[in-house]
């Protein structure tokens, strides 16, 4: 009884000065909305070309044929599609809208008359009809440039079931993770680098207070303000863009994760780098790179292999994959799986943190 | 009967790496009284009070709070729950108020202390929903001594209370120590204000350079080592002085100062000027100051330095 009064003690200070500070209010609430608008208007405003994937199969030599060049180009020149080349052959990608596949031996069966090319998508999406009057077109112009034969080029239809993803949809989950990233590592080199300068946690140390207590209020409070922050940045995204997303107990899971992890980040910069200046400055180098390659703004699978591997390596990547399965896909399966990772990152760093933060010798 | 003793330190060493902060002290502070550690920046004072509140952990030696012994991980606690800290340069929560401040330190100690009373207490009635961050230096220390006040302690620790304070916060902060000591508490006090040590203390520790130089009672140490007492003569001419036989000294104020051993010599030097209208005299007792100067050969500044 006492340990939670205690507990909450800490975390009501915590979040009474969270609302009394308009520096901490900025970066919570307004900066990821400002981020988010920002970036969901150039994304408005950029072309509406829809992403095609293309598999060319027919390599010869370690060269792309070039009857298979030749489509390619055909396909370009219309300028209604974003062209994506891949090479692996990724059935279950569901983040493929379409894709078109040239197969192995399509420069020969060409030549003699009898070809096909396979279209990927789902049936019942929106752009369905469009795509498919382009394609068709496409391979009416080849076809009468075949004068040999009546129909050399046919296109063979495979249906999937996708999930339509626009950018911003892409987007609004990576913005609450960097949201409870920025401010679950900064906000906690801040209170501690603050705290410890300004003599506030010499005297909590002479208290009955105990480091664990002080810890999870800290932790507390920060996965409020992340709860708060999501539900606030989810509101304004479904306002403006329009975005339904779907709430699962999970997303409580993966901010509460959250909590865990970057606040204990965070604790174990300002125990190691000790001085103010410094400790931000390592929490920039950690944040970095968790900003840009954690699939907030790029996705993950378009990086080059290297970038992938750091990636994967970064507690980030796993909430935004997190947040992205449940939030925008309702893949509770997948969001578990992420979601996993992060409860296991998050309890290891704040049992590091625990361990290594000093409530004597200060 | 034994006397009752709030702490006893015994031998006590720290160190950091090569650097001796603290070499071999050893001394007990009785229950209700005001215990001074006074000594210049440096001198090791803070390092010692923070061993005895379990903040530091001693190299060598033994240190006892109220009969716990504080290398006792376990008991730390009961002797936590006991004192009242308030450290060197105080500091609350910047964007809570004063009463939110002192709520806040009441629930880690499950205290049932009064929060309002206290702040009538310490005078600061006015400043009860006031941000700790609005409140003037003197209003800080204030809310710094009632804060730990909170758990109702019986020991209490003062580290520099008064540092940087201007001379009218530092008389009430001085009265309200006064009242402490009234309520029965044992007060530990750190400073390097030589005023300070006193006007309050029951007994002085001088510590320089992690040493103890002496300890006793303030009248106890001025009488030891403070040197002769005074008799001050302003405007008054050197030939009067002629055929008295008189041991004297002319300061650089044109000053006239004869010491004197006792009452009985005061008044028979006095008893030489009764006639002389225009004499202005002064008596001075030697000070802290000079016990301070007489032991080091030092005089400590008003910032803690010697020189």
């Amino acid at each position: 009884m006492k340990t939670a009064l205690i507990i909450f003690t800490v975390f009501r200070g915590h979040l009474k000065a969270w609302k009394r500070n308009k520096t901490t209010l900025f970066w919570t609430l307004a900066f990821p909305l400002l981020l988010m608008l920002l970036f969901g208007g150039i994304f408005a405003l950029q072309s509406d070309k829809m992403d095609l994937y293309i598999e060319n199969q027919n390599i010869v030599n370690n060269q792309p044929t070039l009857a298979s060049l030749q489509i390619i180009e055909l396909i370009n020149i219309t300028d209604a599609f974003n062209i994506i080349e891949t090479n692996e052959i990724e059935d279950s990608d569901k983040q493929r809208i379409r894709t078109i596949i040239i197969p192995k031996n399509f420069e020969q069966d060409l030549d003699s008359g009898n070809s096909s090319i396979i279209l990927i998508m789902d049936e019942s999406h929106q752009s369905f009809s469009r795509t498919i009057s382009l394609v068709k077109g496409i391979i009416n112009e080849i076809n009468l440039e075949q004068q040999n034969s009546k129909q050399p080029l046919t296109l063979i239809q495979k249906h999937i079931i996708s999930s339509d993803l626009s950018r911003i949809e892409y987007f609004v989950p990576g913005v609450i993770g960097i949201a409870i990233m920025s401010t679950g590592i900064f906000g906690t080199i801040g209170t501690n680098t603050k705290y410890r300068k300004n003599g506030v946690i010499k005297k909590l140390a002479t208290t009955p207070l105990s480091k664990f207590e002080w810890i999870i209020g800290l932790v507390l409070y920060h996965a409020v303000i992340g709860i708060v922050s999501a539900i606030v940045i989810s509101i304004v995204a479904s306002i403006v863009f329009g975005i339904k997303l779907i709430w699962s107990p999970i997303i409580l899971v993966l901010l509460i994760a959250g909590a865990l992890t970057f606040p204990g980040i965070g604790m174990i910069i300002s125990t190691v780098v000790r001085e103010e200046e410094e400790a931000d400055a390592a929490g920039n180098i950690i944040t970095f790179p968790m900003l840009f390659l954690s699939g907030t703004f790029f996705q993950i699978e378009t990086m080059p292999g290297a970038m992938q591997i750091i990636a994967r390596a970064l507690p980030l990547t796993y909430l935004n994959n997190g947040l992205r399965e449940t939030m925008i896909f309702g893949n509770s399966q997948a969001a578990l799986l992420n979601c996993g990772i992060v409860v296991i990152i998050g309890i290891l760093s704040i049992a590091i943190a625990m361990k290594i933060t000093k409530w004597t010798d200060l | 009967m034994t006397e009752k003793f709030a702490i006893s330190v015994k031998s006590l060493i720290k160190q950091y790496g090569k650097f001796t902060a603290v070499d071999g002290i050893s001394f007990k502070v009785k229950s209700g009284e005001i215990f001074s550690l006074l000594g210049p920046n440096g001198a090791g004072k803070t390092t010692i009070v923070e061993i005895i509140e379990c903040l530091k952990k001693p190299t060598k030696g033994e240190v006892e709070v109220f009969g716990i012994n504080i290398r006792d991980l376990k008991k730390q606690i009961n002797i936590k729950r006991k004192i009242g800290v308030m450290p060197q340069n105080f500091n609350a929560f910047d964007w809570l108020t004063v009463k939110e401040n002192l709520e806040y330190f009441k629930n880690i100690y499950s205290s049932n202390k009064s929060v309002v009373k206290l702040i009538e207490d310490i005078g600061l009635d006015g400043k009860t929903d006031a941000l700790y961050k609005t409140l003037s230096g003197g209003m800080k220390q204030r809310l710094g001594i009632a804060i730990s006040l909170i758990n109702e302690p019986e020991l209490l620790f003062l580290d520099e209370p008064t540092a940087g304070l201007d001379p009218q916060a530092r008389r009430d902060t001085w009265n309200l120590i006064r009242k402490l000591k009234e309520q029965g508490k044992t007060i530990f006090l750190t400073t390097h204000y030589m005023e300070e040590a006193q006007e309050l203390s029951d007994r002085i520790l001088i510590i320089i350079n992690g040493k103890i130089v002496t300890d006793g009672s303030p009248n106890k140490l001025i009488e030891e080592f403070g040197g002769k007492k005074l008799i001050i003569l302003r405007n008054c001419k050197e030939s009067l002085l002629e055929n008295h036989s008189l041991e004297y000294e002319i300061n650089f104020k044109g000053e006239v100062q004869i010491p004197f051993e006792n009452n009985e010599h005061l008044f028979k030097i006095l008893n030489i000027f009764t006639d002389i209208p225009d004499i202005e005299i002064e008596i001075k007792k030697p000070d802290l100051n000079e016990v301070f100067l007489n032991l080091t050969g030092k005089r400590m500044t008003a910032e803690g330095l010697v020189k």
